[in-house]
Order: structure tokens, then C-alpha cells, then sequence
């Protein structure tokens, strides 16, 4: 891939600053450059555990086992190594090179870690502006299978964090993952505390989230508390596909077609045999219902998931999540770029440019981000910067959108996204849910789109199964912004703020339940179909279709996209289950 | 060398019992002590005699390298160079040879692997029926200097000798004069900038549509003339999910929540006084700027983890200069250029 930004660029690059992207000239000038039209409030560096020791020994002439021949082959074949490497990895096998227990190379992983820590630390602002904050983390790059995507990215609150970051090769289940987590940060007497997203889940052919042991007993109440403890949040979308649902999979909903990719593991790609039908639990919507189901059974929900969106980018450019003719792709299993400028668009037309997390905090900094992440009260967008506030409540005011106190009134008579509704008797009311939404307001270059409608998804348990059901709560103007496909012409118009007081029609307070809201943008251009347009395909004219622009012209490629949010969900348990 | 050692060995030697008696002279020229002087001595005077023509390193960049500079430029910029960019071409190129010949003279173009795999695909190209092994493979392309031409191995060279130049540069810790001297001198690096704190009473363009700029109109007269407190006059208009009362922000701050348009006038605005109608994403405004902090420099403790790591950073490129210069001072530098040919 030849991506040569550090972790404290990736960081820079987070704050505003240009920096140059792959393929590099002979004289190592870049060939390409990004820039965030705005900066991010905060960014965590996450790169996989596992190869960190083995790639910082393929590139350091002195150390032992950089004349090995799986570094010769990272030097002279890196595209060939990175599946190597991946695959070794997610056998969770360390390569001979690495010595007697891989010690060599959890070794050799020492000086990538502490440059890791220290440029978070360098980037972290500390002063009272609170402008920047970063998080140290790092991911476990796990798989249920070989190409069966298992990941996890791991946070810190603070800079109180093991020695090593761990990974699948030493810790090859999840069980044995949390447990040293656990030893080594929350038991060891620090103040240190952490929180495990998983992410890519539509690439985990379904086996991300367990609901059974091996044996094929249901899974225990203390892995369903562990999961409980650190998973509390799930990222919903990324530059390799969206998380959400899959239409028809448990669902009626149509506007699950969206950014989804053509296989369901990393793997489906590059076998013409793998098995490439989507699971329901790749799915975070599925899982939500699956999580209630469980915790019927046994007590505990291990899916209590809060949302975030990222961008996975393996380029170093947190947050370049615009759909712009400008998207460089983001590298990793993406297109490469590292010999050569991309012919054609840049990435894999089913990848996209990825998301972007939102937490509500008293303030910009380590502490009170964390504690928003580990509450739970985040949402995830499809990249534009919407502003989404939803609370629940029985309490909450039927003029709740008229008041300029709106959410103070929704902290005070509800609870905020991510949260859990008390248990109502059988005389109660059903709860009321408030939701608000403000568009994007745009940069300077680009101005934000308007807002087409909100919706609250509903899922519930029911006698001996879970059910959902999705609600369109507030629409905007019958003469929205449009935009032309051919051209990607916009016409100005639409509504820049919804809200909504909604009340469960079919609401029955034995039932376990979440809702979360989704909102969603107009329609626009898609970064494949702006680049179609620069590049003049025309797809009636074959003779137009350049190098590299053939996806164009595929059936599955979608020249519009609805840009969307998706907030938390908020809960609702009974007494008993 | 132990001198201790070597010193009271000859004097042992002067006392030991002399069965011949010979002049003075004749004693000390035939002492250890002396041989071990002299020979010291003479080495000592004629060792950069003996030495200059060896290690005094050649460069020269023939008119031929020059014009193969200059049409690389012109490819890849897609002009010409001016006198300038030719001149600083020249002065890129010395500085990589001389980086070059460390990295050769350290040996790493036989001991690197990407060098030496590149190296053999390259013979391989040029004798593809040839069924000699690697080994033989890379010893014929040493011997035709293909190792000094290629621009991967070059390149794969220069980045290594720029590693090695980094990682040396950040051994030790900067002290906290340096840091201090730092700050002050990229003062505007780490300036704090202008921010407003200001209220705002906002009319949304959703719900008034085509009334908004009348409505404006009336809510700056209503402002104007009642004055009302400004924790009051906030609630006239319609409800935002953007708080009323703003805190002390900068215009990027203010951009990224109302938009590049309102973050303009904020920062232009008048203070104590309604000022409007203000335009942003949503609809238009009336601001009341409460305070406002001027630009300031701030202390070394409030941005040290920041201004550090730039030192470090600086420091890295500075060593890398040093290094070079430290090389040019050792070397013969030709230029065949009649053309602002750079000093060597």
C-alpha cells in the first residue's frame, strides 16, 4: 500500500492540516493530497495489533528476521504479504521469525506501540480550549474463520494503558481477549478503563456476535456480561460497507439498501466458491433483537450496542469522509495506490468514503468522551456533520419542539439515546420519544444538504420471537432539493431542521423494546458517480467508458445516495422477563 | 591507547642494570619510549596525507545530469524550470548523492533486502533465459553498477539513511530552554486565535419561509428598541438544536456549527449591542457579542506535548541538514553548468 504517514500525521490530518497520500514520486514527493474541509473534534489512531512487531522488523535492516522470506516478500510483493500476513494472523499464528513464543516480535512491537502513545499524547490538547482530543487504541484484529472478519477496536479513557497492545495471535478468542484486557487494564490498579467496538460486522458472514458455545449450548451469562461490559458501542458504518440491516433480511425496509456490499466476509471477494448470502447477524439491527432474545433466555442483553460510524482508512486521513470526485479510497483491502496513481476511480466502487462518531459531552476531552462512549450516548453518520438530539420518556412535553429549552427539558423528563426507559406498571402511559435534527451546514466549498425525513425503528419481543417495525416520524418539505443523476446538478430547497414528539402506538409494557431514530439527508451524488461525471462516462456510449470507469456502468452501482444518522437506541425493559 | 600503561614501561626499561655504556643521544634513540614518539608522530603528520585522496568523496553533475533533471521536472510539473528551480534541482540532487555514498560506503545496498530483490528482478529482466540463482544474478548486476543506478535501490537508500538521521536526531529530550526558545520562535504556529463569545435570537428559515427577512426586520426593531436582557430577548425566536448563548469561540468553531457565513459576521460584529440580521445555514440571526479574547501567545506548559513533538520534528529535519552539510565539507562538488551553478 506505501502508505508512509505515522499515526501523529493521521493526527495532524485530523486537525486540519493537508497531507500527502500514495503513490509517491522517485523523489518521495506524494502524488496526492487531502484535506479536511473541517477539522475533527477528536480521533483515535487504531492499527492492528497483530503485524505490529512483524512489519517494524521488515523494514529495520539490523533486526533479526528482516532477511526472513515472509519480509522479503512484504518488501519486494506487499499486496501478496498483506494477505500473508492477514491470513497467518487470523489463524492466529505467529510467523517463524518471530522466535520462541513470537517474542521477537511482540518485542519488535514496542517502538510502534510508543510512537502509537505518543503521538496521541502530542496531539491531545490539553489547554482550556479542549479543541482536539485523542484516544490511544489499538485493534484486535480477530477472525472467526479465515477471512470471516472478527475485529475489534480497542480504546483507552486515558493514557494509563498496557505495555502491549494484545493481540488475536496471543489472545485467539474473545473470552480470553476480555479477561487479560481486564488484568491488564481495569485490575491492575490504574485508573485505566476501556471500551471494545467491533466493527465491519457485515463482513463476519455472521459469526461476529455468538449466541452459542462451541458445543452448541447457549452461550454463558458471564461471556454475555463481558460482552455487556465492553462492547457498548458497534460501528455502523465504514469504508467497506454499511452495518445497519439488509433489506428483507427480518425486515420490510426498503431503505436497508444502502451501501452494502456484494459479499458478506473478506474473503467472498476472491473465492467464486465462498458462500457470499448475507447472515442475519452481520447485521446490527438483527443483533438488536437477538439481544433481547438472549436476554430473555439468560438474563443478561450482550447486544446492548450504541452506534458510531469511522472510516477504517488505512491512508491516515481520519474523518475524509466527504463524497467528493476528490475521494482517494482509503487503502487497506481497498484499491491500492502504492506503485501507481488508481486508473479510473480510486477504490472498489462498493466501498465508500466511511462515517463519522458523534458523542454528546459536557466537553471536548478524554474523560468526558469516554464517559459519553461508555453511556452510549453517540450516533453515527454516513459522513455529514448532521446535529441529532433524541431522548425518551413518559414525561417528556407534547410542545417539546417549540422550546428553546428543548433539550434540558429532554435531559430532565427522559433519557438520552443510549439509554434505558424504567419499567412502566400496566396503567402507564407509552412512552414519548423527542427527536431533532439539524442539517449539515456545509463548509465554505460545499454547502450542506437538506433533510428528507426521520424515522424511529422499533424492534420488540414478542411471546417466542423479537419483531420491528419502522415508524416515518417527521418528513420534510413536499419540494425537497433534487439532484440529477446524469449530472449530478443540484436544485437548491428542502428543510433544515426536523423534530418530532412521537408516541408508540403499539406500545405494550410487558414487552422489551429499543428504538432508535434515523435520519436522513435528500438525495445526492455519490463520490463513484461525481468521479463517472468528471470522467464524462456516458454509459449509452461504450466509447466513453476510459479505463477504469466500468463500474459506472454495472448494474449494482447506485449514482445517488441518501446520506443518513442513526442514533443510539434507547431501551425499554419490563419488571420481568 | 592506555598511556598509563605504556609510559612507566619505558622508564622501567631506562633503570634496568646496562652492561654497555653508550652516549646520550645513543640512549635515547634507542629507547622505546622514543619509537613509540616518533612513530606516533610521523603517523600523526602524515596521515591526512596519506588519507585525503581516499576519503574525499567526488560529486559531479555533469551538464548531461542536468538536462535529464530538468526533463523530469518539465514532466512531472508540466513546465520548465525556472533558473531558481534548476538551481535548486542541482542542489537536491548533490545532497542525495552524497546521502547515497553513506549508504553505500555503510554497505546497505548489499545488505538491504528490497535493494538487493529489486536488483535481481532488474537482471532478471535483462536475461530472462538465464537460469543463474539469485546470488549470481545480484553479483552481475553489482558488477555493472546497476546497484548505483537504479532509482528504487536510490531511493530505498535514501529513505533509510533519512531514518537512521531521524531516529538518531530524537535519542535525547529536548530541555525546556530549547522548547521555550521554540515557542517563541513560531510564535504564529501556536498562536491562540481571535474568539467572541456571543447570544443569538434565530429565525428559522423552515418555519417563516418567505417571511423571514420582514420577520427579521421586526425582530432588530423589537431588539432595538426595548433592549431587553439578553437571556430574554434569546427565547423571541424559534427554537435551534444550537445553544442561545455560544461560548468564547474561535470563527473555525463557529463555522462548523452555523456556517462560514455567520462565523464571518460574528467576528465582525460590534460588542454589547444587537447586531443583524446575521445570515447562517439555517436562517438569519440577531448576535449580541458578549466578550471577546484577542489573539494571544500562549504559555510553554498549556501546549507542551504540541510544541514538542514539532521541535522533535524540526529537529529531525535539521539533523538531516547538518548531516549533508557535514558531507559537503567532505566532498569535491563539480557542477558542469554555466547556469547558477550552486556553491559546493
Amino acid at each position: 500500500m506505501d502508505t508512509r504517514n505515522r499515526p501523529a500525521d493521521a493526527y495532524r490530518f485530523a486537525k486540519g492540516e493537508a497531507l500527502g497520500l500514495q503513490p509517491y514520486a522517485e523523489d518521495g514527493r506524494p502524488m496526492r493530497s487531502a484535506q479536511l474541509g473541517r477539522p475533527l473534534d477528536f480521533a483515535a489512531v487504531t492499527d492492528h495489533a497483530e503485524l505490529l512487531g512483524e512489519t517494524y522488523i521488515c523494514q529495520a535492516p539490523d533486526l533479526q528476521g528482516y532477511d526472513s522470506w515472509v519480509c522479503q516478500v512484504y518488501r519486494r510483493w506487499p499486496r501478496a504479504a498483506f494477505f500473508w500476513m492477514n491470513f497467518q494472523a487470523s489463524r492466529a499464528t505467529r510467523h517463524n521469525f518471530c522466535g520462541e513464543n513470537g517474542r521477537r516480535c511482540l518485542e519488535a512491537a514496542r517502538p510502534p506501540w510508543r510512537e502509537i502513545i505518543e503521538a496521541a499524547e502530542a496531539a491531545y490538547d490539553r489547554s482550556e480550549d479542549c479543541a482536539f482530543t485523542t484516544f490511544i487504541g489499538y485493534e484486535w484484529t480477530g477472525a472467526a474463520g479465515p477471512g470471516n472478519n472478527f475485529h475489534r477496536n480497542v480504546i483507552f479513557e486515558n493514557d494509563l494503558v498496557p505495555d502491549l497492545p494484545l493481540s488475536f495471535i496471543d489472545q485467539p478468542d474473545l473470552e480470553s481477549f476480555w479477561k487479560q484486557l481486564g488484568a491488564e487494564c481495569e485490575d491492575a490498579g490504574e485508573a485505566c478503563d476501556v471500551v471494545v467496538i467491533p466493527h465491519n460486522s457485515n463482513l463476519s458472514a455472521g459469526k461476529m456476535f455468538r449466541t452459542q458455545q462451541e458445543d452448541g449450548k447457549p452461550i454463558s451469562r458471564d461471556e454475555a456480561e463481558a460482552r455487556k461490559r465492553y462492547e457498548v458501542l458497534v460501528e455502523m458504518i465504514q469504508h467497506k460497507g454499511e452495518s445497519e440491516c439488509f433489506p428483507g433480511l427480518g425486515n420490510s425496509d426498503e431503505l436497508c439498501a444502502f451501501e452494502k456490499l456484494s459479499t458478506n466476509s473478506f474473503t467472498g471477494r476472491y473465492f467464486w466458491a465462498s458462500d457470499t448470502q448475507p447472515k442475519g447477524r452481520q447485521f446490527v439491527r438483527n443483533l438488536l433483537r437477538e439481544g433481547m432474545a438472549q436476554e430473555k433466555q439468560i438474563g443478561v442483553n450482550p447486544f446492548q450496542f450504541g452506534f458510531i460510524g469511522s472510516t477504517d482508512t488505512h491512508l491516515g486521513t481520519p474523518g475524509l469522509v466527504a463524497e467528493t470526485a476528490d475521494f482517494p479510497g482509503h487503502g487497506g483491502a481497498g484499491k491500492p495506490a502504492g506503485d501507481a496513481l488508481p486508473t479510473g476511480l480510486p477504490d472498489f466502487v462498493e466501498f465508500n468514503p466511511g462515517g463519522l462518531a458523534v458523542l454528546w459531552a459536557e466537553e471536548n476531552s478524554r474523560r468526558a468522551l469516554f464517559a459519553a462512549m461508555k453511556r452510549r450516548e453517540a450516533y453515527a453518520t454516513s459522513g455529514p456533520r448532521m446535529v441529532v438530539r433524541f431522548f425518551g420518556g413518559e414525561g417528556l412535553p407534547l410542545d417539546y419542539c417549540n422550546r428553546p429549552d428543548a433539550v434540558a427539558t429532554g435531559y430532565a423528563e427522559g433519557v438520552p439515546m443510549g439509554g434505558t426507559l424504567p419499567a412502566s406498571g400496566p396503567d402507564s402511559t407509552p412512552p414519548r420519544f423527542a427527536i431533532s435534527v439539524l442539517a449539515d451546514p456545509g463548509t465554505a466549498g460545499q454547502s450542506g444538504n437538506t433533510l428528507d425525513r426521520v424515522q424511529i425503528i422499533k424492534g420488540w419481543t414478542t411471546q417466542d420471537s423479537t419483531q420491528e417495525k419502522v415508524y416515518d416520524v417527521a418528513t420534510g418539505t413536499p419540494l425537497p432539493a433534487s439532484v440529477d443523476p446524469i449530472t449530478c446538478e443540484t436544485v437548491a430547497g428542502g428543510t433544515q431542521s426536523l423534530c418530532a414528539v412521537w408516541e408508540d402506538p403499539d406500545w405494550e409494557p410487558t414487552q422489551s423494546a429499543f428504538y432508535y431514530a434515523r435520519a436522513l439527508e435528500n438525495p445526492s451524488c455519490r463520490w463513484s458517480q461525481r468521479l463517472c461525471v468528471q470522467a464524462r462516462v456516458q454509459c449509452e456510449n461504450p466509447e466513453t467508458i476510459s479505463e477504469g470507469f466500468e463500474p459506472c456502468c454495472s448494474e449494482s452501482h447506485r449514482p445517488l445516495i441518501q446520506e443518513r444518522a442513526w442514533t443510539s437506541p434507547i431501551w425499554y425493559q419490563p419488571d420481568s422477563l | 591507547m592506555d598511556l598509563t600503561y605504556l609510559v612507566p614501561t619505558g622508564f622501567t626499561m631506562t633503570e634496568a642494570p646496562r652492561p654497555i655504556q653508550r652516549s646520550r643521544l645513543q640512549r635515547i634513540l634507542r629507547a622505546p619510549l622514543f619509537h613509540f614518539i616518533f612513530i606516533g608522530t610521523c603517523a600523526y603528520l602524515l596521515w591526512p596525507v596519506w588519507n585525503v585522496d581516499e576519503d574525499r568523496l567526488s560529486i559531479r553533475v555533469t551538464a548531461e545530469d542536468v538536462h535529464q533533471l530538468e526533463l523530469g521536472w518539465t514532466q512531472q510539473m508540466g513546465r520548465k524550470p525556472t533558473a531558481r528551480d534548476r538551481a535548486a534541482l542541482i542542489e537536491n540532487e548533490i545532497d542525495e548523492r552524497l546521502l547515497l555514498e553513506e549508504a553505500f560506503s555503510r554497505g546497505w545496498h548489499r545488505s538491504d533486502g528490497i535493494a538487493q530483490r529489486r536488483l535481481i528482478q532488474n537482471q532478471r529482466f535483462l536475461d530472462p533465459e538465464d537460469q543463474a540463482t539469485d546470488e549470481e544474478m545480484l553479483e552481475r548486476a553489482y558488477q555493472q553498477g546497476m546497484d548505483q543506478s537504479d532509482v528504487v535501490v536510490r531511493r530505498r537508500l535514501l529513505e533509510l539513511m533519512r531514518l537512521t538521521l531521524a531516529a538518531e536526531a530524537r535519542r535525547t529530550p529536548p530541555d525546556r530552554e530549547a522548547l521555550n526558545a521554540y515557542l517563541h520562535d513560531h510564535a504564529d504556529q501556536f498562536r491562540e486565535p481571535e474568539r467572541v463569545q456571543l447570544s443569538h435570537v434565530f429565525l428559522s428559515r423552515d418555519r417563516r419561509g418567505l417571511n423571514l427577512d420582514t420577520d427579521a426586520e421586526a425582530l432588530g426593531q423589537r431588539l432595538r428598541q426595548t433592549s431587553p436582557p439578553v437571556e430574554a430577548a434569546v427565547e423571541w425566536g424559534d427554537p435551534l438544536l444550537v445553544r442561545s448563548r455560544l461560548p468564547l469561540w474561535s470563527e473555525d468553531r463557529l463555522a462548523r456549527e452555523l456556517g462560514t457565513s455567520f462565523a464571518r459576521s460574528a467576528m465582525e460584529a460590534p460588542g454589547q449591542q444587537w447586531f443583524g440580521p446575521v445570515d447562517s445555514a439555517y436562517g438569519k440571526h440577531w448576535i449580541f457579542v458578549e466578550s471577546r479574547s484577542e489573539a494571544a501567545d500562549p504559555e510553554l506548559n498549556d501546549v507542551l506535548p504540541r510544541v514538542e513533538a514539532e521541535f522533535l520534528r524540526e529537529r529531525e529535519k535539521e539533523a538531516l541538514r547538518n548531516h549533508v552539510k557535514e558531507l559537503r565539507e567532505q566532498s569535491e562538488i563539480y557542477v558542469e553548468t554555466g547556469l547558477d551553478a550552486p556553491a559546493s
